[in-house]
């Protein structure tokens, strides 16, 4: 079992603190949610993590061997699926696949993935959101990193695709461990074995939507209405 | 930092040592220097299909793709100083400038489509050291019609 672990975690964008002393920790066959406000420093953590972002403080190990951010992208052991779409647009479906993977029999995987088959001719740029978002994170996911990153995977999405990449979310985790954030908070608690909120740039750790609430990221009102709509 | 040679440096080198051997067969036999007709293209493309089903090439593939892209802005940019300043200028511009206003332009336009690559493990450093060594290639070729066009 393979497992990630950030401490120490610190980035300030001139006089204002984003994140302050992040601790955290994600295995394979888990997956780790992530809550916090616009502007909390969500995604500033996952590209910190990712190193694409340079933080000011950060000690990441990956089953115990300490890592320099600058090194985790070539030692492909993170995923990592941004906020905006990633795909070349003039690229098609088939081609994107036949890009990422050389070996037949991986493409053969991505093509049978559920939903893959009806998009497979399409140019990128003919994709709906939906389709899109869901065909990244299956293309990002088939690779061999033992950890995902996953930024906003739920965000405007219609419910068919939201329903596809829960399962497909649960179904990966035998294998990988995933961090992911997302204001969909209901889809997020649905697939997360475990959650943190970013809240004045510490980490709470949260169980429910009641922790969440107490915690001033949902309000109680709001709370009692999307449980009933649920 | 010390460089790690992978297996797409292979290809490149194999096709920088290939365009070498033609220039070098063209000087020692005197036939006018780096003209399109001496450029066995039929064979060179032979070469490629039986590559292309190599691990090798599929790697290079990843790499044209970015270089496609900065292809575009390269050749905008350089056909432009071609019409003003002239061609030969402009055929220059594509082998120097051109690609640094190339990669400039692919930062500020697609700036997102960077972790395409960073997903594969290629980092935005590796893409930019493969173009400078690709672009020479192209050059060449640019250059090469430029003379068979206006000699």
């Amino acid at each position: 079992m393979a497992e990630l672990k950030v401490n120490n975690l610190s980035k300030r964008f001139g006089n204002h603190q984003v994140l302050k002393d992040i601790a955290m920790r994600c295995r394979t066959n888990e997956i780790v949610g992530v809550f916090g406000r616009n502007g909390s420093g969500k995604s500033t953590m996952l590209k910190c993590i990712f190193g694409t972002l340079k933080a000011d403080t950060i000690n990441l190990a990956i089953d115990g061997s300490g890592m320099n951010p600058v090194d985790i992208i070539p030692s492909g052991k993170i995923g990592y699926l941004p906020q905006e779409s990633f795909l070349p647009k003039n690229t098609k479906v088939k081609n994107a696949i036949q890009m990422y993977f050389a070996d037949e029999r991986r493409q053969d995987n991505v093509f049978y993935a559920p939903g893959i088959n009806e998009i497979v001719n399409k140019s990128i740029k003919n994709l709906s959101f939906g389709q899109l978002r869901y065909f990244e994170l299956v293309l990002v996911s088939f690779l061999d990193h033992p950890f995902l990153l996953l930024d906003e995977p739920f965000s405007m999405i219609e419910p068919l695709y939201k329903g596809l990449i829960r399962d497909f979310l649960i179904g990966l985790k035998e294998e990988k461990g995933i961090i992911l954030t997302d204001h969909y908070y209901w889809d997020v608690l649905a697939v997360s074995d475990k959650n943190i909120l970013i809240k004045d740039s510490k980490a709470y750790l949260v169980h429910d939507e009641d922790d969440l609430a107490k915690l001033g990221y949902l309000k109680k009102n709001n709370l009692n209405n999307d449980s009933k709509n649920c | 930092m010390v460089y790690k040679f992978t297996d797409s440096d292979t290809v490149l080198a194999y096709y920088a040592l290939e365009l070498f051997r033609l220039i070098r067969f063209e000087s020692k036999t005197g036939i006018p220097k780096m003209g399109l007709k001496t450029i066995q293209i039929p064979e060179t493309i032979a070469i490629f299909k039986r590559y292309r089903r190599n691990l090798l090439v599929h790697i290079l593939d990843i790499y044209i793709n970015y270089y496609k892209y900065i292809l575009i802005y390269n050749i905008t940019f350089s056909a432009a100083i071609g019409l003003v300043l002239g061609a030969l200028w402009g055929a220059l511009t594509f082998a120097t400038l051109g690609l640094i206003i190339g990669i400039v332009a692919y930062d500020m336009l697609h700036k997102n489509q960077y972790y395409f690559f960073y997903n594969l493990g290629i980092t935005k450093r590796k893409l930019i050291l493969k173009v400078f060594l690709i672009n020479p290639f192209f050059s060449l070729l640019v250059l090469a019609v430029f003379l068979f066009i206006f000699r």
